[in-house]
């Protein structure tokens, strides 16, 4: 894998993450990662909780440290978070004392363009994503779906070439959440968008990915690789679609065999 | 639109209290003219001792003479306060440091310094704006500390991922998510203030509100003590009410967002 991470937009090659848990212990989060997305794929990891997906994730952003192995983005190792990287978070982390418009345009305002040029900006993203009715409005006058859609437009707004996606609809309804992938793709399918996307709902992982990583816990590391065929554009018809039904059922089966060994649980 | 909601549940609210005032004012009336003794004059008397000072500027001066005091101790308690409360909220090293004194500042019988003041400072203004500054600069740093903790750690680690340095972590996100709590330090600040600044005063006896609590106090003109208590305990309220009214104005977008 190492060997083509030049051309891979991110690669993760034996990559451990070691967490002090007090009183002299540590826990080994990760252990020996190996992961690489190509330009322009859209790649899902998958885990029982604890097995270290976001914490991948934030090694990724730039916003974690890690311990041994080597993290690249687009051929260049990470040493921090980077403009050409725009992370969504689960918790939608608006800013509650921005208007929804400011809120689209604070990664802009972090590099320095000007106000008015960063709300034109922000203005046609809101567009995007269907909220442009809501400039004005603050995050706590919207639903749980809508300031997702939020969190979408700003990350989007820094014109990123990777999108690092963690469990971004895990908070939000099911009916909502099944529209806002049918958006993300809609959205991705017209950019050049590499996206990493956490998730612990395996429906979610098969319908949106190229390819789904499974994760083991305890340590932390990449156990398959599910290739998903399924053709593009896809759409609520794909969700019917007995291919669809059978890889979801391949990720199920290799999920449920690591939980019943590891005794632990796996979170909905 | 909210202000005018605001305004007219405000007035709905002052109904009851207004009610309490007039009633009180009518049993010290009462009391005042039936008892007839010399510590309770009839409210009529007190106001018209009041009205009498004003318009011989008896009153005024002074008023002036502790509002420039108030105002030059709380500008430093804020300074001095604000910057004090970063720094231990943000720095480990300054909290452990300088954290155990603001703590025990906070509660402190700072009226015991006064005496102390007097003698550093001299009978004059300087000692009661260092009580002022005794009396507020622990609450404004206190609030401050805990203003720049209360971020909320994904919003700073959100900030963070799309490049945000420590300064913009400080300017764009904890600055004003603290915002109500750096208010509330304000709000506290100013009416701890002007406990120390009228406490100040009694003890020095000569200068201020308090110089003439103090004075009318000692010779028994009992109209003009209630008088000048009573105008005390209106610039405290208004003066409170006033850093509040500021306060919402600046905050007015969140403010609006969070009721």
């Amino acid at each position: 894998m190492s060997e083509n991470s030049d051309g891979a937009a991110i690669a993760l090659s034996g990559v451990s993450k070691v967490y002090e848990t007090g009183d002299d212990r540590t826990f080994r989060a990760l252990d020996g990662v190996e992961l690489s997305i190509r330009r322009g794929e859209f790649v899902s990891i998958i885990g029982p909780s604890g097995c270290g997906k976001t914490t991948i994730l934030k090694i990724v952003a730039g916003i974690l440290g890690w311990d041994d192995g080597v993290v690249n983005v687009l051929g260049r190792p990470v040493t921090g978070p980077g403009p050409e990287r725009a992370t969504v978070f689960q918790s939608f982390a608006l800013l509650p004392w921005l208007s929804v418009l400011d809120n689209v345009a604070f990664g802009l305002k972090l590099r320095g363009m000007p106000r008015a040029e960063r709300h034109r900006k922000a203005r046609g993203l809101l567009e995007s994503v269907n909220l442009s009715d809501f400039a004005a409005s603050y995050p706590r006058m919207l639903s749980g779906g809508m300031q997702q859609r939020v969190g979408l437009a700003r990350a989007l707004a820094v014109e990123p070439q990777v999108l690092l996606m963690d469990e971004p609809f895990s908070a939000i309804d099911a009916q909502t959440r099944l529209l806002l992938q049918t958006d993300l793709l809609d959205i991705w399918s017209r950019t050049d968008l590499s996206v990493l996307f956490i998730t612990h709902a395996m429906d979610e992982a098969v319908f949106l990915s190229d390819r789904v990583l499974i994760m083991g816990a305890r340590p932390g590391r990449v156990i398959d690789e599910i290739t998903i065929d399924l053709p593009r554009p896809r759409t609520e018809e794909t969700r019917r679609d007995p291919r669809f039904v059978e890889l979801t059922g391949y990720v199920w089966d290799r999920l449920r065999g690591m939980i019943s060994k590891d005794g632990g649980e796996v979170a909905a | 639109m909210i202000t005018g909601r605001r305004l007219r549940s405000g007035i709905h609210h002052a109904g009851p209290f207004l009610v309490s005032v007039v009633l009180l004012a009518i049993v010290w009336e009462v009391v005042g003219r039936t008892a007839d003794i010399l510590t309770i004059p009839p409210l009529s008397a007190v106001l018209g001792a009041f009205v009498d000072m004003w318009v011989r500027g008896i009153i005024t001066a002074p008023l002036l003479d502790s509002t420039l005091a108030l105002l030059t101790g709380l500008a430093i308690s804020l300074f001095v306060g604000t910057l004090v409360g970063v720094g231990i909220g943000l720095s480990r090293l300054v909290q452990l440091s300088i954290g155990p004194f603001v703590k025990a500042g906070l509660s402190a019988p700072m009226i015991a310094f006064v005496p102390v003041f007097m003698m550093l400072f001299g009978i004059g203004s300087t000692t009661r704006i260092a009580t002022v500054v005794a009396f507020s600069v622990f609450i404004v740093a206190t609030n401050a500390a805990t203003a720049v903790r209360a971020a909320d750690p994904r919003q700073l680690e959100m900030a963070r991922s799309f490049g945000a340095d420590r300064w913009q972590l400080f300017w764009q996100v904890r600055l004003p998510a603290g915002a109500s709590y750096f208010l509330a330090g304000t709000r506290f600040g100013v009416s701890r203030g002007i406990k120390g600044l009228i406490n100040g005063e009694v003890l020095i006896a000569v200068i201020g509100l308090g110089g003439l609590v103090k004075q009318y106090g000692t010779v028994f003109s009992m109209d003009q003590l209630y008088a000048v208590i009573i105008l005390i305990i209106l610039y405290a309220a208004i003066g409170v009410g006033l850093v509040t009214l500021i306060g919402r104005l600046l905050l007015r977008r969140s403010l609006v967002e969070t009721n």
